[in-house]
């Protein structure tokens, strides 16, 4: 059994400009993979190294093999698209012989993304996790907008949200992630019970809950009737999230929603994030994160910044609005 | 049981496309669709029949439209570095395209390319393409291989259908090869008065040879086909179709249920990655 510090120390370049702190991580840069966007880094390798990246999150795993929605399953929308996948993936037996001895060889930290129906699921898994060496820290799905009886149910309720982190807490040594929803009416609740169920890191956020229509057949676009919103359509949406809980919270926040380019990163990090993950870029392109690395450090010389981090919360807003009279 | 099982070829950093391709011609070549040639080397070098690109259908800042577009590597021309795409316009992004100017110069974004490839036949084989609409863009590269790699010249059928004869895309460079062509149209405007499944299935009858049969086509052709190879145990590999977001492996959003092996379970399998390339015996019935 490996110490914590060492599954948890990933490799920094000292000095770097993009060296990122994340909790009890240190990572390379800020930039992660998006959960269901990056597969388990096998295919994606024919494009990018996984070292590039400051770490990997890995697609949900379920405790037990999932095959996930019907067809179709992706749709596109303006500057956007639905998805509803369901969760398709191996199961934990399978990821733990098959996928995770690849993993550990990336020259990243790696974030294995867990699913469950109950949190006994979670429990059980993070357990699991918690004997394997090269799980560099969890992130647990609480969010997923399509599964029936899946994470969303703990995501939107704040008490069921704190049991279930502190349980996974009790269990897991390394750092842990919590993956929110947008999906609610206020996400401060929700966030600070994670913070307070002892989560280290917020991951904000999963998908929009959405639906596309095909008229002339009477049909939704999507098997799965509803799906979740992803890409430049819902950065807007995201960054006000992040927002609001970065002012709430304590603990660190990964921006995750729409990240398309080096300024996209840029407003998540003025606007309260730590780090960020991209998705749905690595769709429309594969090489995103080595191009937005180069261009992140050219903005940090320009701006001449020691570190990216001096950027992270820096948001002015007007303390003192303008008030004026009148009805308008 | 054939021996051939369409093979994914591992894909390594050198087997991808790393620069934009140039556009050489966007030209019109029938109502409705194009022939757009494009060059960069590696796409030229690499690619094989079944395979496709993704293609980005918007300027290089812009994200809409979002997702790129799929479309089959119709011809290759490895000397001078350039490959061929053959595409209807029937969207967004497919507009998009039709409106890049038919001169040299576009730089376009395109990935690629990816999925499996169709399996050589043998020597005795009986080949036949059975192909609508744009679907007969890799059978198109398929039979120059074909041409290509063997000293003995190969017998190849190609059966091509489309609603009218002035639907019958690509046809006049097929008639260019030698192989036998021969065409359907659904009001016998024509060739064959029927459904080209129809006419492969009479003309298959009377082969005396073994057959290979390769197919591509919409949804309700392909899926005809597979009956019709299932049925008469013609071994047969259909290249499919179906919604894409990445196009290598990473999203499932591409799935269909398919086999592993003949007559075992179905399975959610990603058409781009695992495909789009399949032997007709591990596809599901009754998908249009
Ligand atoms: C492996 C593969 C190979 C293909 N090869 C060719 C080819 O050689 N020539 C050609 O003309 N077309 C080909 N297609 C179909 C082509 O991808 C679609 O016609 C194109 O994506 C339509 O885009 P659009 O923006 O014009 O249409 P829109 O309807 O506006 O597209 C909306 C969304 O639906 C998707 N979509 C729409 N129609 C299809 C379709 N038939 N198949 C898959 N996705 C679709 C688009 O990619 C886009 O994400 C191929 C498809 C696949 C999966
Ligand atoms: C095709 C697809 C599959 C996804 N699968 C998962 C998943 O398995 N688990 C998860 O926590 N999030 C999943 N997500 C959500 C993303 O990780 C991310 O939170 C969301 O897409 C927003 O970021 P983006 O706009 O950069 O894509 C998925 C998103 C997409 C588009
Ligand atoms: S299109 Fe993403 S896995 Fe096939």
């Amino acid at each position: 059994m490996t110490t914590p510090t060492e599954v948890h120390s990933p490799p920094t370049e000292r000095q770097s400009p993009l060296a990122t702190r994340l909790g009890p991580l240190r990572l390379r840069n800020p930039l992660l993979s998006a959960s269901g966007c990056f597969g388990y880094g096998e295919e994606m390798g024919a494009f990018v190294d996984p070292g590039v990246y400051g770490a990997i999150v890995g697609k949900s795993i379920s405790r037990l093999p999932r095959n996930g929605n019907p067809i179709p399953r992706v749709c596109e929308t303006a500057s956007g698209m639905l998805n509803s996948i369901g969760l398709q993936n191996p199961g934990m037996d399978a990821f733990i012989s098959n996928y995770l001895p690849r993993m550990r060889h990336y020259d990243t930290v790696v974030v294995v993304n867990i699913v469950g129906d109950s949190i006994d699921e979670y429990v059980q898994m993070a357990e699991r996790l918690d004997r394997e060496p090269g799980v560099g820290a969890i992130e647990l799905n609480i969010s997923c907008p399509n599964c029936a009886v899946g994470g969303m149910e703990f995501g939107i309720d704040p008490q069921a949200t704190e049991t279930l982190v502190r349980k996974v807490r009790d269990c897991f040594r390394g750092p842990i992630f919590a993956k929110l929803t947008p999906n609610v009416t206020d996400i401060v609740p929700v966030a600070k019970a994670a913070e307070a169920g002892g989560a280290d890191v917020l991951s904000l956020i999963n998908t929009f809950v959405g639906m596309s229509v095909d008229w002339r057949k009477r049909r939704p676009r999507l098997g799965g009737v509803t799906g979740g919103l992803s890409g430049p359509a819902i950065k807007p949406l995201a960054l006000r999230l992040v927002w609001l809980a970065s002012r709430a919270c304590r603990i660190p926040i990964v921006g995750i929603g729409g990240i398309m380019n080096a300024d996209d990163v840029l407003e998540f990090l003025v606007a309260g994030a730590s780090a960020v993950q991209l998705g749905t870029a690595h769709f429309v392109e594969p090489r995103s994160v080595p191009r937005i690395l180069e261009a992140l450090e050219q903005a940090v010389q320009d701006e001449g910044l020691d570190n990216i981090s001096d950027l992270v919360g820096t948001l002015k807003t007007d303390k003192k609005p303008i008030t004026i009279q009148g009805d308008g | 049981m054939s021996s051939s099982t369409p093979q994914s070829p591992t894909p390594t950093p050198q087997s991808h496309a790393t620069r934009p391709s140039r556009v050489v011609f966007n030209r019109r070549v029938g109502p409705g669709w194009y022939t757009l040639r494009l060059e960069e080397a590696t796409i030229a070098q690499v690619s094989r029949a079944g395979q496709f690109v993704q293609v980005k259908t918007a300027d290089r800042s812009s994200f809409d439209p979002l997702l790129r577009r799929p479309f089959s590597v119709y011809d290759v021309d490895r000397e001078r570095g350039t490959y061929d795409l053959l595409y209807t316009a029937v969207g967004r992004g497919t507009r998009w395209l039709a409106d890049i100017p038919d001169s040299p110069g576009t730089m376009v974004e395109v990935e690629g390319p990816f999925g499996n490839t169709f399996t050589a036949p043998t020597d005795r084989d009986s080949i036949y393409l059975v192909g609508g609409g744009v679907g007969v863009a890799p059978l198109y590269l398929f039979a120059r291989e074909l041409l290509a790699s063997r000293s003995a010249l190969p017998r190849i059928t190609l059966c091509m259908g489309a609603r009218t004869r002035e639907q019958l895309q690509g046809i006049d460079e097929f008639r260019r090869l030698s192989l036998r062509c021969e065409v359907a149209t659904d009001d016998g405007s024509e060739g064959f008065h029927g459904r080209v499944t129809q006419l492969f299935a009479t003309l298959a009858e009377r082969d005396r040879e073994p057959l290979r049969v390769y197919g591509c086509g919409p949804q309700g052709m392909n899926e005809s086909l597979r009956a019709i190879a299932v049925e008469r145990s013609y071994p047969t590999e259909i290249c499919v179709e179906s919604l894409m977001a990445c196009g290598f492996g990473v999203c499932f959003g591409c799935v269909l249920p398919i086999r592993k092996k003949p007559g075992g379970d179905f399975y959610n399998r990603r058409t781009c990655y695992e495909g789009p390339v399949f032997d007709a015996r591990l596809l599901h019935p009754g998908i249009e």
